[in-house]
């Protein structure tokens, strides 16, 4: 997924337009966009809207209530019997934490007769401890499939300021992808709050792109085009692919020289993958210096 | 009988007579060739203006009489305070019976009208749109004939071919030279364009400008000439200029808008419409204007100069001619005070009247010129008639406005809406009320989907060719239904309380309750 758009979870109207615009995935939010006497009717609503099938559930996630909330096992309750399969975990810090979360599922999986293990885990790292315990976080469930970066909080316990200085995120960043890798996991990166600076989420997705990072988190459909495009792949990284994959058929399979470039198997990986993404989302490349 | 709109429509009606049901055309543009019907009245080039400061006299040296028609312009949109004073004046004279002949009513003039219509001044309206309170007072009945909608085209057909002679024609002018010339670009209460109200100069019996603003010097942009003018009164205000000049337009955010707008142009790009010296006319809602806005970066993009933009005109499109990207502005009736000055200080922006813009036994005809018309619409049907006057629960909201005009003359009419408003299905089997028949519809954008007129084979060949997702309209229907369900349709009563009249004059439908 290259990006990932959010939508509050208790409205309606933006729920029922937001696979519309575009976006890879979707996530519902009962967390942070909906005020604390709305979770109630927000799980209700997103609970029909899965089992209704108003959304692609396929491309779907929800953001549930914090691991300290007090609510995310409410949301899980309501959810994972309307169909919902992929769950967003905000504010992880702990493998405890995701561990716990996943004996709950187990039980609800159990209960509602889906076969063990259907329901997986995007893990939201967005504080310092987070951030340092991404690894053994990783490490802790199965059902773990992707690690995000929430970049508002870890700012905030560092006190520095998000902004057009890409510098200070670089090591959070590289620490989740890294984790993130080592297990296998995609990683997605943290939304881009300013609305009107558009360069600046292209910096900002550019950047996430150069560290590891698969797709984005958005906060907007403005937002779409762009990270589609910066996490897609250029013409001159496709022809790079097809060069590569084309001379080194050539070849008895070790490594080998195209160009003026050594070519073993993580090369050969990567351009495949690269093919794969150009069908599966096209070559997108800039014509403007958005 | 029943019109090939698929409407039934009475053989007769009460204070119309005998009317013509609406038929297709095998050209729709044929009816252009016919010969102009003139009626213009003699010029008066041997005499100049009186200049009054007392309406009460210059009506009674009109001549005026009971049940006789009097007109108005709505170019001053909600800060209209003219029609207001004018009408308390006819009722304080005593008079009967009237028919109110206008452009549009909107704002404080509903009121006034209203006012008129319960006092007896007024028995008939005739006009492209209405607004509430006006509009529930022709629902409730309380308007003694049935209201005549006409579109800006067919509005000035009637008037210039005699069939709806005015005899009073009052016309709020921005500035008056004291030779009578009249302006709608200067003066402290300017609104631009003086389009509507020239064919009213140009035909009626009698003239009266009104105006706050007389000057000593000659006008530098004259909107009707002092030759047309009989006489001028001089009101201590037209109106209020915050409401008259409006605020700048602010570019809609709203992604459902965005997407469809992109839509748009994603077609007119597939269709290659937006080529060298193309025509292009849009309206002045939210998805209109994010339209011209994306068709100016494409247009800037790809270097493609066209021909001409016309209409309603914004600061917005005059942005498009300053930037070299339209040679000339057609101008209508001018949407804010950026297209109002514009209008008074450009030569490629240029005033037309609503004759030469929409009437459709006029030969020069703009609306027929067109390229790319892009209509809004309160809902749209299964045969892409297309509703701009009632909602979906029949209230009366709207406008024809020259949305039957534009659809008629322009190569290629795309109708832009969401697919529900506050879930109410805008797409549905059977619009309330059909406003433009559905022969003269190509496209239908919304966010849930695109649909082709299927009359449009080569349109659909072309869109699908170039990967556009085009979907049968009923599917979209069904689409739409399985989120809002199926709206109840409103109960329509016997009582035929407005007429919808075609371009041509025929009746395309009734409104009644």
């Amino acid at each position: 997924m290259r990006s990932y758009l959010y939508c509050p979870g208790n409205n309606p109207k933006m729920i029922i337009n937001s696979g519309l615009y575009g976006a890879d995935g979707l996530i519902f939010d009962l967390e942070d966009a909906v005020a604390p006497e709305k979770k109630q009717e927000a799980r209700i609503l997103l609970s029909q809207v899965f089992s209704e099938q108003i959304v692609p559930v396929e491309k779907s996630a929800v953001r549930i209530n914090g691991p300290e909330s007090g609510l995310w096992e409410k949301d899980l309750k309501e959810l994972i019997p309307a169909g919902v399969r992929v769950i967003r975990i905000p504010k992880v810090e702990h493998s405890n934490q995701v561990q716990e979360i996943c004996g709950v599922i187990d039980k609800f999986e159990s209960e509602n007769g889906i076969t063990p293990g259907t329901v997986v885990l995007q893990c939201i790292l967005e504080t310092p401890l987070g951030v340092e315990n991404a690894f053994l976080i990783g490490d802790s469930s199965p059902r773990i499939c992707s690690f995000s970066f929430g970049a508002e909080d870890y700012c905030n316990a560092l006190g520095i300021r998000r902004g057009q200085d890409l510098l200070p995120l670089d090591y959070p960043r590289s620490r989740i992808a890294s984790a993130a890798a080592a297990f296998g996991y995609s990683a997605y990166d943290t939304v881009w709050g300013f609305l009107d600076d558009e360069t600046g989420l292209k910096a900002d997705a550019v950047r996430a792109k150069s560290l590891g990072f698969e797709g984005k988190s958005l906060i907007h459909p403005d937002q779409i085009d762009i990270v589609n495009k910066v996490f897609s792949p250029t013409l001159e990284e496709l022809a790079d692919a097809r060069n590569i994959l084309e001379k080194a058929g050539l070849t008895d399979g070790g490594a080998s020289r195209v160009n003026d470039r050594m070519v073993d198997r993580p090369v050969l990986l990567r351009a495949e993958k690269t093919i794969r993404m150009a069908e599966e989302y096209g070559v997108q490349a800039f014509t403007d210096d958005k | 009988m029943i019109n090939d709109a698929g409407r039934e429509i009475p053989d007769k009606i009460e204070g119309l007579g005998f009317v013509r049901p609406f038929r297709k055309l095998a050209d729709v543009h044929s009816e252009q060739k016919r010969n102009r019907a003139i009626n213009k009245k003699s010029l008066k080039a041997e005499r100049v203006p009186r200049i009054s400061r007392n309406l009460e006299e210059a009506i009674s040296r009109s001549g005026l009489k009971n049940r006789e028609r009097i007109s108005f312009h709505h170019h001053l949109r909600l800060g209209d305070r003219v029609v207001e004073q004018v009408l308390l004046q006819l009722e304080q004279m005593g008079y009967r019976d009237l028919i109110l002949c206008v452009s549009s009513v909107m704002g404080p003039a509903t009121e006034a009208a209203l006012r008129a219509v319960r006092g007896g001044v007024i028995r008939r309206i005739e006009t492209t749109g209405l607004k509430a309170p006006l509009s529930d007072a022709l629902q409730a009945g309380e308007i003694p004939e049935p209201v005549i909608f006409r579109s800006h085209g067919g509005r000035a057909r009637a008037i210039e071919n005699g069939e709806t002679p005015i005899t009073l024609a009052f016309i709020a002018a921005s500035e008056i030279d004291r030779e009578g010339n009249m302006t709608g670009t200067q003066g402290i209460n300017r609104f631009g364009s003086m389009g509507y109200s020239i064919v009213d100069a140009e035909n009626a019996n009698y003239v009266i400008g009104l105006t706050d603003s007389i000057t000593s010097n000659p006008l530098l942009h004259i909107s009707i000439p002092a030759c047309f003018v009989d006489e001028v009164v001089e009101l201590a205000s037209i109106g209020n200029k915050a409401q008259i000049q409006g605020g700048s337009i602010r570019i809609s955010r709203r992604p459902v808008e965005k997407l469809i707008a992109r839509r748009v142009i994603q077609i007119l790009a597939a269709a290659e419409v937006i080529k060298p010296n193309f025509s292009y006319q849009s309206g002045s809602g939210g998805i209109s204007l994010l339209v011209t806005s994306l068709l100016k970066e494409y247009m800037m993009k790809n270097e493609i100069v066209g021909s001409f933009a016309s209409g309603g005109v914004t600061g917005n499109l005059v942005d498009l001619m300053r930037e070299g990207l339209f040679e000339t502005l057609w101008d209508v009736q001018s949407f804010d005070d950026k297209a109002a000055v514009s209008l008074g200080a450009n030569t490629s922006h240029r005033e037309m009247s609503a004759s030469l813009y929409a009437n459709p036994e006029n030969p020069g005809c703009i609306a027929h010129e067109l390229d790319v018309m892009i209509l809004s619409a309160t809902e749209i049907d299964s045969d892409f008639h297309v509703n701009s006057i009632t909602g979906t629960n029949g209230r009366i909201l709207g406008a024809l406005g020259g949305a039957p005009d534009t659809a008629a003359g322009a190569g290629l009419t795309i109708v832009v809406l969401p697919s529900f408003r506050g879930r109410i299905p805008t797409v549905n089997h059977r619009v309330q009320t059909v406003c433009t028949p559905g022969n003269t519809v190509d496209i239908l954008v919304s966010e849930r989907g695109i649909a082709v007129n299927p009359q449009r084979e080569d349109l659909l060949q072309i869109l699908t060719d170039n990967g556009l997702d085009i979907l049968p309209i009923k599917e979209l229907i069904r689409k739409v239904y399985n989120l809002t369900g199926e709206p109840d349709q409103p109960i329509a009563g016997n009582h035929i309380r407005g007429v919808v009249e075609y371009r041509d004059g025929s009746i395309l439908d009734c409104i009644r309750s």
